[in-house]
């Protein structure tokens, strides 16, 4: 590293620190830069104030009611009846159609609804939080981990065969119908006093320790965990951060009705971007979900290069991506996605941004490690109570 | 496979599967345009939100957007990804909409023809100030500035992306962050902030 580098200052780069988006060369300009100069230190933490303030203030949730699509298709459908070509959508004022005005509509018509909406939202809160206990659980691991690094690189040693982990298994209350929206993050953190706040979200959240020493902090209370732990965090503010001397490595996992943000961002408070990072490893989403008490399934499974996996059913419930290695995917069905050949094998990677794309019930997924690494899958499923006595296909040891 | 190339190649896919997705549109599935729409609504109105300041506005400028969408769909040149695509839309509805209600937006590229590499004083003072008064001056920047907020800290896209969005390069992307920081302390300023 040149002294050059070392002396420049990052400035450029901090409100990109601050949001987490620089790539590696980046962070680690500003990693070494940023020790050494006061001047820049505040400049992050004047970013990271800005990074809170423009996600409290420009994150609005959409309405419930705020369904546009609808006064969308009035407007094509009156062009379509008119006979009017497709104009450029780039070409200032090309459209023939003018806007549906839903929202002074709604203006005029949504006010009690809308009060209405707030009261039930209120008093489902008030009711979750007196209903919900803050419980430790130990989760369950059926596969020895000793035979694994540590799960910082999500990659373990080279397996003989697949091994199957459950990394949390757990009843989940109160999950209201409608739409659902699922998501596990994995969050890394360096040993530091510093937390990761994240807000409070409805519906069920648990966050679960892979490795390392995690100390959880809601209402003022630390609870330290260890690897294997699980605590629910549903319906209130926490914090959490490495507490041992090393870095540890946990993973929160959602199914809320909606998220604090907007669509399936996921916003955090406060953290330190050169101390807490984040992967977004499942980001998925159920429709008429029934709601109702469902059992939470996470799941690790890594499959050595050239092992396969059982053919699996693509089900509205169950949600798949790649943690690391190459997955070689194949379809069969009468629905497959746009373009897809039942003989057509597939190459999908890290990371999930939804790399798998959105598959119709039924359809078969034919599974295997196309790399030369192993292949970590992380696969979250939501079992209804009442469907908890069903059958479902589970990925078994097999050899390669 | 190394990390970064791994990540490319998987923007390549995402990227493929959405524009799939638009070819789907193109044909006209009204499916597939209920798939991009329930993909990416939250994020549009936020994104639109932060430049009209006026939800019932946004919400006009939503249907444009899609309706833009939908009507220029063959047209999708696969330059960028979709939801990029989406948002220079929005960007130019909006814009088209503010300039309907004489909600004129500062010109702000003059001022921004430097990058700001150096550290600047106004960190102290929005570290200090309080969450109200922060949060009413964040909606009391101009449309350029809550825009370019938003976009690096709520959509959390990188420089990169940013610059395709508003149509300027990397160096622009950052002077402009560093001038909406430098606006905000002027606004605090006003408030009798420190």
């Amino acid at each position: 590293m040149s002294g050059d580098v070392m002396t420049a200052h990052v400035a450029d780069l901090l409100p990109g620190c601050a949001a987490g988006t620089l790539d590696t060369a980046e962070r680690e300009r500003v990693r070494v830069h940023l020790p050494g100069c006061t001047d820049c230190r505040a400049e992050l933490d004047a970013w990271q104030v800005i990074r809170q303030a423009a996600q409290s203030a420009y994150a609005v949730p959409m309405a419930a009611d705020g369904d546009v699509l609808p006064a969308v298709w009035h407007r094509i459908d009156g062009i379509a009846s008119a006979g009017a070509t497709r104009p450029d959508p780039g070409t200032s004022g090309a459209t023939t159609a003018a806007p549906v005005p839903i929202a002074s509509r709604r203006d005029e018509q949504g006010r009690g609804r809308r009060a209405l909406a707030l009261l039930a939202t209120a008093a489902l809160i008030v009711l979750t939080l007196a209903g919900s206990l803050f419980t430790v659980s130990r989760t369950w691991r059926q596969q020895d981990r000793s035979a694994f690094l540590p799960a910082i690189s999500g990659t373990p040693l080279k397996p003989e065969t697949v091994h199957t982990e459950t990394l949390l298994d757990t009843t989940a209350d109160g999950l209201v119908a409608g739409q659902l929206l699922v998501a596990v993050d994995r969050w890394r953190l360096s040993p530091s006093d510093s937390e990761v706040i994240l807000p409070a979200h409805e519906g069920a959240v648990q966050l679960l320790v892979d490795s390392g020493q995690v100390t959880v902090t809601v209402n003022g209370s630390d609870h330290r965990l260890e690897p294997g732990d699980a605590r629910d965090v549903a319906n209130r503010e926490f914090g959490f951060r490495a507490s041992g001397s090393e870095e540890a490595v946990a993973y929160i996992v959602y199914a809320t009705p909606r998220f604090p943000g907007f669509g399936a961002n996921r916003l955090w408070k406060s953290g330190d971007p050169l101390v807490h990072s984040r992967d977004k490893m499942i980001t998925g989403s159920a429709d008429a979900f029934a709601g109702g008490p469902a059992q939470l399934v996470l799941k690790r499974i890594t499959i050595p290069p050239g092992g396969t996996l059982p053919p699996q059913q693509a089900s509205p419930l169950v949600w798949i991506q790649v943690g690391s290695g190459e997955l070689g995917l194949k379809l069969e069905g009468d629905r497959l996605p746009f373009r897809w050949k039942p003989d057509e094998e597939r190459t999908i990677f890290q990371f999930g941004r939804e790399p798998i794309p959105y598959l119709a019930p039924g359809t078969t997924m034919l599974m295997r490690n196309s790399g030369d690494e192993p292949l970590v899958l992380y696969r979250l499923e939501v079992v209804p109570d009442s469907a908890s006595a069903t059958v479902r296909p589970e990925p078994t040891s097999q050899s390669p | 496979m190394p990390s970064g190339l791994a990540e490319k190649r998987m923007e390549i896919i995402v990227a493929d599967e959405e524009w799939q997705l638009m070819a789907r549109i193109a044909a006209g599935e009204r499916d597939a345009f209920s798939e991009l729409y329930a993909r990416h609504r939250g994020s549009l109105l936020v994104y639109i939100r932060s430049l009209t300041g006026d939800p019932g506005l946004a919400e006009e400028v939503l249907q444009d957007t899609l309706f833009a969408a939908w009507t220029g769909a063959k047209g999708f040149a696969r330059r960028s990804s979709v939801r990029l695509w989406l948002l220079g839309i929005a960007r130019r509805r909006a814009y088209d909409a503010l300039r309907r209600q004489a909600k004129s937006h500062s010109d702000v590229t003059v001022l921004e023809e430097l990058p700001a590499t150096d550290p600047e004083p106004e960190s102290l003072a929005i570290v200090g100030a309080d969450r109200e008064t922060l949060h009413a001056a964040m909606w009391r920047l101009s449309p350029a500035h809550r825009e370019i907020l938003a976009l690096n800290f709520l959509h959390e896209l990188p420089y990169r992306d940013i610059a395709v969005v508003l149509g300027v390069p990397i160096g622009t992307v950052m002077s402009r962050l560093h001038h909406a920081k430098r606006a905000l302390r002027t606004e605090l300023t006003k408030e009798g902030q420190p």
